[in-house]
């Protein structure tokens, strides 16, 4: 490490100086909303819309929080949630790399014809009127596995994944396997997968992301609030807060509604970004060494 | 090492995750699949078949049942204990079933669009806010039926047809087609017709010891005044004379729209896209393309180019605009604002008690009116075309428009609520007792309004409260705190008819409508804009030429032609 930095000379220096500054700048950039919604949390809804919050907590408060906590729908949401991110994610991460490992293996009849119509999904898809369809005609309407089956398999995360398993696991070592009588699902089971901590951490955080943030296909397939997950608590109370005046019957009422809005909406988007955010530093390290050997050596 | 620790723990964690999926999994798809049986029985089988189930159903409850999708209210508790849905199925003898629908209206629109374009069983009833030409559009496609037949007959539609308010109901809810597939939610307040109100700061205007502006020169002057004498006394020249927030996030807070009906009458885009009657009754005309158009932003670009109007009030989204309201010490002077909620605290607002309601002012031409529309109800409630008991799903429909029921949606359970009864009604004031001499009629006892509650529905469905039922409210008059009233009547002694004759809602043909709303669309954002640019100086008023030729290129002469052709056919009926 020494012996780097006395390498380095003025003109790396400036380039680094500059970097630095420049990412410095990004990351105040995207950090700024986050403290903003921490300390407007913990203020008082009247400082809040007074627009006095800045760094810090105004009029410390804790109402948001307790509004939040005694909100049975927000509690319902958040354990739906939880359930559909976690079987969701395990569906995905399944199917995934299933599906990546049988792709590497060139011996498979038909591969590039497989993968082209995996990555043609990237591209194009049935749209929404035939999705909808097709979860109804399922039986699907209105239950988890709306929420987890449909998109169990994302192309971009396959590819991912299927990289990261040819670039890592060489054949030789099946071949090897293979002499001592090991199977396909044996090797796959006790040499694969423990090889590939890295993608799978990868996929997870991938995976478990999109699905904690699922609105769409919550917002299309789920007509009970006992199953709504939370993005679609959290935008019905936020939306109460906006006021669109054309399409508002009472305008004057509305703006009564939309000030009890104000006091939740903080505390709301704190309590639904902090499972995320408490996963991410166990992550974290393996996720920027699974996407990194996926895409230099792939 | 470690790694592989880690590994093997997390392919651990993935597997036995893999079969708590599977033990939940069999639980739920046992439930699941109970329930797509469920619905699925009622949605593919024919009649015969479907017919018996509810007859099962109807066995063990004794009540038909009735779907209703409606987009769910964060602030309603839960629409299955509700008190009103409770009245309703007691009082029709019906199982009400809810299907929620997105709060937002625009997701909750499409999803009702992609129900009935997927071909699914559609609910019984769909309870949400459309506009007459969706209401028509899915009418034309069969997706909603009529329900002329049941409207025009007294019998079978005993409330909607003793209702005093029913023809303006009707002619709100018949279709370009002459059908009629929606209800509608009927609750003109007079309050909410004339949302530009201004309001000037009382006590600088005592301070610096001037009166309250009559005409747009006068206004002016204080301005001037305002924004040069240091009227709130911190030393400091922060004042801003003139202030306002976009029409699009905020209500009745546009303050040029105010200001412009001081040379022209505009009601402000709320009714006809902006369209208006010529003095003679009987022409529709444009007033954004009128030389008294012209004159009014000439003298908003006078203001702004002394300093006085702030340009930011067309950038200002609604937390900003409450934001600068709420300054202390207030450096607000003259604003327009629909209610008083802007202000954090409403009512009891510091900076609030400052200000005064502010007449229409006179314009150089002596016009002085205020940006009013005709109040137009709104669609709820349409039966579709997979409702098997139409007649039960009337008879709800109708139920809305008894008298008390119209309350319920409205204000809650009578009696706990609020109360006709005159030992209470004799304790309140009315809210337009001081103006018009009406007593109150009407008792609120415990306000469900603004908060989560389990009464109603949050008025979101049909009813009837017309604008006596309005005028004849409880002020909420606490002790000696009469402001509400006061500042409503206020309100309506000097804007509700600074107006000349409003030009009608107008109904429009299927084919007319589709046409209008590209030709509106483009000119509505096109006026707004350049509204802006005059102003704010950006663009010359040299240019005002070209502004007309744009226009015309946008095919206003086409729209002016079609809502003539709508109007006359109006009058003539």
């Amino acid at each position: 490490m020494k012996k780097n930095r006395k390498k380095t000379g003025s003109s790396d220096l400036l380039f680094y100086s500059i970097t630095g500054v420049i990412i410095t700048a990004f990351f105040l950039i995207v950090l700024y909303p986050v403290i903003f919604v921490i300390a407007a949390s913990f203020s008082s809804g009247d400082a809040v819309t007074a627009g006095k919050v800045f760094l810090w907590p105004v009029e410390f408060s804790l109402d948001g929080y307790k509004t939040v906590f005694n909100n049975t729908q927000v509690l319902t949401g958040f354990q739906n949630s939880c359930l559909y991110m976690l079987v969701g994610t395990t569906i995905n991460v399944v199917l995934t790399m299933c599906a990546a490992y049988a792709l590497t293996r060139v011996e498979l009849p038909g591969i590039n014809k497989i993968m082209f119509l995996f990555t043609f999904t990237m591209f194009f898809s049935g749209g929404i009127i035939p999705n909808y369809i097709l979860v109804r005609n399922l039986h699907m309407m209105n239950t988890m596995w709306a929420m987890v089956l449909p998109g169990a398999i994302n192309a971009y995360n396959l590819i991912i994944a299927r990289t990261f398993i040819q670039s890592n696991i060489p054949r030789e070592l099946r071949e090897a396997a293979e002499m001592d009588g090991c199977g396909d699902i044996k090797f796959f089971l006790k040499i694969v997968l423990p090889l590939s901590g890295a993608v799978i951490a990868v996929l997870v955080l991938f995976y478990g992301v999109a699905n904690w943030n699922s609105y769409f296909n919550a917002m299309l397939y789920l007509n009970d609030k006992e199953k709504y997950s939370l993005p679609i608590v959290l935008k019905q109370i936020l939306i109460s807060s906006q006021i669109d005046p054309s399409t508002v019957t009472d305008p004057e009422l509305q703006m009564q509604i939309a000030r009890i809005a104000n006091v939740i909406k903080y505390a709301l988007i704190v309590v639904a970004m902090l499972p995320i955010a408490l996963i991410y530093p166990f992550i974290q390290k393996y996720f920027v060494k699974g996407v990194m050997i996926g895409s230099i050596k792939g | 090492m470690k790694k592989r620790i880690i590994s093997i723990l997390l392919s651990a964690a993935m597997c036995i995750g893999l079969l708590a999926g599977c033990g939940s999994g069999g639980d739920n798809s046992g439930n699941s699949s109970d329930a797509s049986d469920h619905t699925n029985t009622a949605a593919e089988t024919g009649s015969e078949e479907s017919s018996e189930k509810p007859a099962e159903d109807g066995a063990a409850s004794g009540k038909k049942t009735l779907t209703i999708a409606i987009p769910q209210n964060a602030n309603v508790e839960d629409y299955d204990t509700n008190y009103l849905t409770a009245m309703i199925e007691e009082e029709c003898d019906v199982e009400l079933q809810f299907q929620l629908l997105p709060t937002a209206i625009s997701d909750a629109k499409s999803k009702l669009s992609l129900m009935a374009s997927s071909g699914e069983k559609l609910p019984d009833v769909v309870c949400m806010s459309l506009t007459d030409l969706e209401v028509l559009e899915y009418g034309l496609n069969g997706v909603f039926i009529p329900m002329n037949d049941y409207l025009y007959d007294a019998e079978a539609t005993p409330y909607f047809n003793s209702m005093d308010d029913k023809e303006a109901i009707l002619q709100a809810i018949t279709s370009a087609d002459g059908n009629i597939y929606t209800l509608a939610d009927y609750s003109p307040e007079d309050f909410n017709l004339t949302p530009y109100r201004c309001w000037i700061n009382k006590a600088w205007l005592e301070k610096l010891n001037l009166s309250v502006p009559t005409t747009t020169d006068e206004l002016k002057e204080v301005c001037k005044a305002f924004a040069t004498q240091d009227p709130n006394g911190n030393g400091v020249n922060d004042e801003i004379a003139i202030t306002g927030s976009v029409p699009t996030a905020t209500w009745g807070c546009f303050t040029p729209y105010y200001l412009m009906n001081s040379f022209i009458f505009y009601n402000g885009d709320q009714a006809n896209n902006g369209l208006a009657l010529a003095e003679d009754g009987k022409t529709v005309i444009a007033p954004f393309a009128t030389e008294e158009w012209k004159a009014g932003l000439e003298y908003m670009n006078e203001l702004n180019t002394e300093g006085l109007l702030d340009p930011s009030m067309f950038t200002m989204d609604a937390t900003q605009f409450t934001a600068l309201l709420d300054q202390s010490p207030n450096i607000v002077g003259c604003v327009c604002v629909g209610g008083w909620g802007y202000w954090t605290n409403g009512l009891d607002s510091e900076n609030f008690q400052e200000f005064e309601l502010m007449a229409p002012l006179k314009g150089p031409e002596g016009v002085s009116y205020s940006a009013t529309f005709e109040y137009s109800p709104n669609l709820y409630y349409n039966i579709t075309k997979d409702c098997e008991d139409v007649e039960l799903a009337m008879k709800v429909g109708d139920f809305f428009y008894r008298k008390d029921v119209s309350l319920t949606t409205r204000y809650g359970e009578e009696g706990v609520d609020w109360s006709k009864d005159e030992a209470e009604t004799s304790k309140k004031v009315g809210l337009y007792e001081d103006a018009l001499g009406i007593p109150c009629e009407l008792a609120i006892l415990e306000d469900q309004w603004s908060k989560v509650q389990n009464k109603h529905w949050y008025h979101a469905c049909p009813n009837d409260l017309s604008v006596d039922d309005y005028r004849s409210m409880d002020s909420l008059q606490e002790g000696d705190d009469n402001r509400n009233a006061v500042l409503r009547s206020t309100s309506f002694d000097l804007y509700y008819d600074a107006h000349p004759e409003l030009l009608p809602t107008l109904v429009y043909t299927g084919e007319e409508a589709e046409q209008i709303a590209d030709i509106a669309a483009d000119i509505k954002t096109y006026v707004s804009s350049s509204l802006a640019e005059f102003v704010t100086g950006n663009r010359p008023l040299s240019d005002w030429d070209n502004y007309l030729t744009e226009l015309e290129n946008m095919r206003l002469s086409q729209l002016l032609e079609m809502a003539q052709t709508a109007y006359d056919r109006m009058s003539d009926q």
